[in-house]
């Protein structure tokens, strides 16, 4: 009896425990009310504001979004945000977060395609942390995961705290065409959201954005929620953030070629075949043409047109993508630049401003503290965040290497490898010899090799394009030494008509400089930061490394954060441009030198060169 | 001391069963038994898609008897994205249920190997009660094709009960039991898709898009396999459960019932609109108002001549003669939506029709 009494209080004690431990549905409750009040702070509700009847604004419509970083960088939809009559967009917004304070915001940049827009909400004190939450992997979501829907439900929360929904993800990869709006590899959910939800996150259960609310599904019942809602997965946004931060008004892409399914056979598996492929596409000169089979886009396999639309529709225009292709029993693999693709906005008559409607609405005004930080210009969502993002850019390239006082005649000196050839090698940039002679405006690039000798006066008129283009099988290198030098030392100043401008992210792939080809494109893949110029109509891009966005490369060697480590240079716009890589920096008189050069040209290299002594002057 | 050991490893399990159950493993192999079909054009007002369940490894399926599955030029979509032809073992309007058989060309020799639900055990098995969660999967919308994957729903069962819907003018004529959810699952195209539980036991099928007559709303619901019809069969009455249903039909055993008496087909609409369209001169009449009833609902509603039709609650109105056929759906007093275009603007408006008046 003893014993018992003994053993009695601690058994108590476990089965209190056992109690409480063995009832998951209590306990799934509690984790989830945590995991929703981990993430809550980051949600927005975002507000567009009217002048026409109030003059001290009324709030006029509006949708959710979330914060993904301490500066006030915020994710949304970018029907959110577009004006009305879907030409540009609302410069300002009003945006509550749960703490029940309202913030100035600015639109930043935008994905019209996509349907996601990037704003900044601006802080009260200067200084002041925004909450954010994780940006998570959509890749990851399989049908059957949970996932909840935070935001600003029919515009509920005017004190700004978001409703939760919580729900299935009932498909993934999925492609639907509305007609308004096209969705690509979208996530399909049964979670309940309404209007007002427009833009705001869908979380996984570790309270990471796994995508944004496109909004419900219009069923034929002419209600919203009807059992089937889609979403923007959050790995599309992370393709076009750069982009977006950089206030890009951003296009798609589209391959250059037309596919079709074909089945030879019933109960045969279907094949995605190119039936076209357009001739100044880079796929074009890639050689794919009509007849070969797709079988893999960018690392997704391809059998159907849905699939192919989806794994395409989530980049951005001029990305390079790894395809692979067979033609009989030949199978290729290969990188594609991706062309421009922004597809009309459908107008209907009746619309506003639009033939037989009413007169479109005024454009929306600029109002608190964004109207300071917005600047219109085509093809751009708000240039001043373009302008900043390339000047930071600029600026960081500025402490490895400062060139802007040796804007004088450039010249390197090494050796060169070439296909069963090699030798020394001479590489001379000259500036005008006599500025005070008007007669003398060419300024001459050289370059010998062993024997072979080319020379280049990039401003003389009446050059063909096989003069630009020399040395043959390059593309023009002559010409991208020029410009690789002006962009150095001039900046951007050296474009003409303020063409330089910061082109958001971009995969740059980096060709082991001997020994086999690598087993994957994705394995020398670098993500830089591209910034465009553009001097005597020949439009160059300059990739930037970025080490946050990359991991450790295996064989490339430590490249110093924000380094320009690529260019490519477009003689003919038409034609495959000149491709410069840089490699094996050092520290030279104070600046961060490059001390090997390889040169490309299609998909195959021209030469590597091996920079023993360079004179900047 | 030692008596505390099973304590501790309860409490471990207590805590591991606190971890989220694979359900996308689940959904996934659910999948792999189910299928797309499709049919040719659309009849009016209905889908030439659905879902259909496998039930046999050589290709046979359980679906809704939709009214697509009449067509010719049927096709199906097996989960890794063959596509095949099938044709209708069986219809039952009593359980409002089909079952379909895969035609595999003469090419093909092996015969098919598919994964299925052994519905016949799946029926003895079943555990199903008013708050069980489930998973509903369908190619609702017609969102997948090919491998793509059906889409998956979570559902709890409100209620285990008759069904009482309509669709349209037409009674449904399944009045068994049914497992309604409290998710919208019986969306265009749902029609034949899998309930499933936790733990991927199939528990039943999904049935039609079907509103409920007393309160209009719309249903969602589905037949759990051992749902029970009574039928007669060459004037005996008998009682079966829809697993037996499919089993008898896979084994060629099963005959069809014999035709019920049709009481719902309505010749005439019950409602009045005041709307006279004009005069039906070719066979597809564009469904022009010619003039409008004064104080009728249509002149309440603010329709006036040269205003033309293009939508009823939603469906879309091609001819006079087909917006008479929508209305035969409706009763008096009930509210629809007109689309209408009225020069080179598309308006709605909302008519309470009336009854029709007496002559």
């Amino acid at each position: 009896m003893r014993k018992l009494l003994l053993i009695t209080p601690p058994l108590a004690l476990a089965l209190a425990l056992l109690g409480s431990a063995a009832d998951p549905v209590k306990d799934a409750e509690v984790d989830r009310v945590k995991l929703v009040q981990k993430v809550r702070p980051a949600v927005v509700a975002v507000f567009m504001k009217e002048f026409q009847s109030d003059p001290r604004g009324r709030i006029a419509g509006g949708g959710s979004g979330v914060i993904i970083d301490p500066e006030g960088y915020c994710l949304t939809n970018y029907h959110v945000v577009a004006a009305e009559g879907m030409t540009g967009v609302t410069p300002t917004f009003a945006c509550g977060l749960p703490n029940g304070e309202m913030y100035d915001a600015v639109t930043v940049g935008c994905d019209r395609t996509g349907d996601v827009a990037l704003i900044k909400l601006f802080p009260k004190k200067p200084g002041e942390k925004f909450p954010t939450a994780e940006l998570g992997d959509s890749s990851e979501l399989r049908p059957g995961d949970w996932t909840f829907i935070m935001g600003n439900a029919q515009l509920l929360g005017t004190d700004f705290p978001p409703s939760v929904s919580f729900g299935l993800v009932s498909g993934t990869g999925r492609y639907s065409d509305f007609g308004f709006a096209e969705h690509t590899d979208a996530i399909q959910y049964d979670t309940a959201a309404n209007q007002g939800n427009s833009g705001g996150p869908i979380f996984n259960m570790k309270g990471q954005i796994v995508g944004l609310v496109y909004g419900g599904a219009p069923g034929k019942r002419g209600a919203f929620n009807t059992g089937i809602g889609y979403g923007l997965p959050i790995n599309t946004a992370k393709n076009f953030l750069l982009h977006m931060r950089a206030g890009i008004f951003c296009d798609h892409a589209t391959l250059g070629a037309t596919v079709n399914t074909q089945i030879s056979e019933e109960g045969d598996l279907a094949r995605l075949v190119v039936n076209q492929v357009l001739e100044e596409s880079d796929a074009f000169r890639r050689g794919l043409s009509e007849g070969d089979e797709l079988l893999n886009f960018a690392g997704r396999e391809v059998r159907s047109i849905n699939q192919f639309k989806s794994a395409l529709g989530v980049y951005p225009k001029e990305w390079r993508l790894p395809v692979t292709f067979k033609r009989g029993n030949e199978r290729k693999e290969t990188l594609v630049r991706l062309m421009s693709y922004t597809p009309p906005v459908r107008k209907q008559p009746g619309q506003p401003g639009q033939p037989g409607g009413p007169p479109a609405p005024p454009k929306p005004k600029a109002f608190g503290e964004g109207a300071k930080f917005f600047e219109e210009r085509k093809g751009f969502a708000n240039y001043y965040y373009n302008r900043l993002e390339r000047d930071r850019v600029l600026g960081t390239q500025k402490k490895l290497a400062d060139y802007s006082s040796v804007a004088g005649d450039w010249s390197w000196t090494g050796t060169f490898d070439r296909e069963n050839r090699g030798g020394g090698f001479l590489i001379k940039v000259e500036d005008v010899k006599n500025p005070g002679d008007p007669k003398e405006t060419h300024p001459l690039v050289t370059l010998q090799l062993s024997l072979a000798d080319y020379k280049l006066e990039p401003l003389k008129q009446g050059l063909t394009t096989a003069d630009l283009t020399e040395p043959p099988y390059t593309g023009g290198l002559l010409m991208a030494l020029y410009q690789y030098k002006r962009f150095l030392t001039l900046g951007p100043k050296g474009s003409e008509g303020d063409k330089c401008a910061h082109a958001g992210m971009e995969p740059v792939y980096f060709m082991p400089v001997s020994g086999p080809a690598p087993k994957k494109f994705e394995d020398v893949r670098v993500w830089c930061e591209a910034v465009r110029t553009e001097h005597t109509d020949v439009p160059s891009k300059w990739y930037f490394y970025r080490a946050d966005l990359n991991g450790q490369m295996p064989g490339t060697g430590p490249i110093p954060d924000g380094a320009l480590v690529a260019g490519e240079v477009y003689v003919d716009r038409a034609a495959d441009p000149c491709e410069l890589y840089f490699g094996d920096f050092k520290p030279v008189d104070g600046r961060m030198l490059p001390h090997r050069m390889e040169v490309r040209y299609g998909d195959k290299r021209y030469a590597v060169f091996n920079i023993k002594a360079q004179q900047l002057k | 001391m030692k008596k505390f050991l099973p304590i501790v490893a309860l409490l471990v399990l207590g805590s591991a069963a606190r971890a989220q159950l694979p359900y996308d493993k689940v959904a996934l192999e659910a999948n792999e038994k189910l299928v797309k079909l499709f049919g040719a054009g659309g009849y009016r007002g209905a889908e030439s898609f659905g879902t259909g369940i496998l039930v046999s490894p050589k290709g046979h399926i359980l679906t809704a008897a939709a009214p697509f599955l009449d067509g010719r030029e049927l096709r199906l979509h097996l989960p890794d994205g063959r596509k095949y032809a099938f044709k209708v073992k069986a219809i039952e309007p009593e359980f409002d249920a089909a079952v379909l058989e895969i035609v595999q060309p003469k090419k093909e020799v092996i015969p098919l190997e598919l994964p299925y639900f052994d519905v016949t055990a799946a029926a003895q098995n079943l555990k199903v009660e008013p708050g069980t969660w489930v998973m509903a999967l369908s190619n609702m919308y017609k969102v997948a094709e090919r491998d793509e994957m059906m889409s998956v729903q979570r559902a709890m069962v409100t209620a285990v009960g008759k069904l009482s819907a309509r669709r349209g003018q037409f009674e449904i004529p399944f009045h068994g039991e049914v497992l309604y959810l409290d998710t919208v699952t019986n969306n265009p195209g749902s029609a034949g898709g899998a309930v499933i539980d936790r733990k991927g036991n199939l528990l039943g099928m999904l049935g039609k898009e079907f509103r409920n007559n007393q309160t209009d709303t719309w249903v969602n619901y589905a037949l759990p396999l051992n749902t029970k019809a009574d039928v007669t069969i060459k004037g005996e009455k008998k009682t079966f459960t829809l697993a037996q249903f499919v089993e008898l039909a896979i084994n060629d055993k099963w005959i069809k019932s014999d035709p019920r008496e049709n009481k719902d087909d309505i010749k005439n609409p019950r409602v009045h609109t005041g709307i006279i369209f004009v005069p039906k001169v070719v066979e597809r009449t564009p469904p022009y108002i010619e003039a409008v009833e004064p104080n009728s609902p249509a002149a309440k509603a603010g329709l006036k001549p040269d205003d033309l039709v293009i939508y009823l609650d939603g469906e879309p109105v091609y001819s006079t003669d087909v917006f008479r056929d929508l209305l035969k759906r409706y009763n008096p007093g009930e509210k629809v939506q007109v689309e209408i275009r009225r020069g080179d603007v598309l308006t709605a408006v909302h008519m309470e029709l009336a009854p029709l008046p007496k002559r």
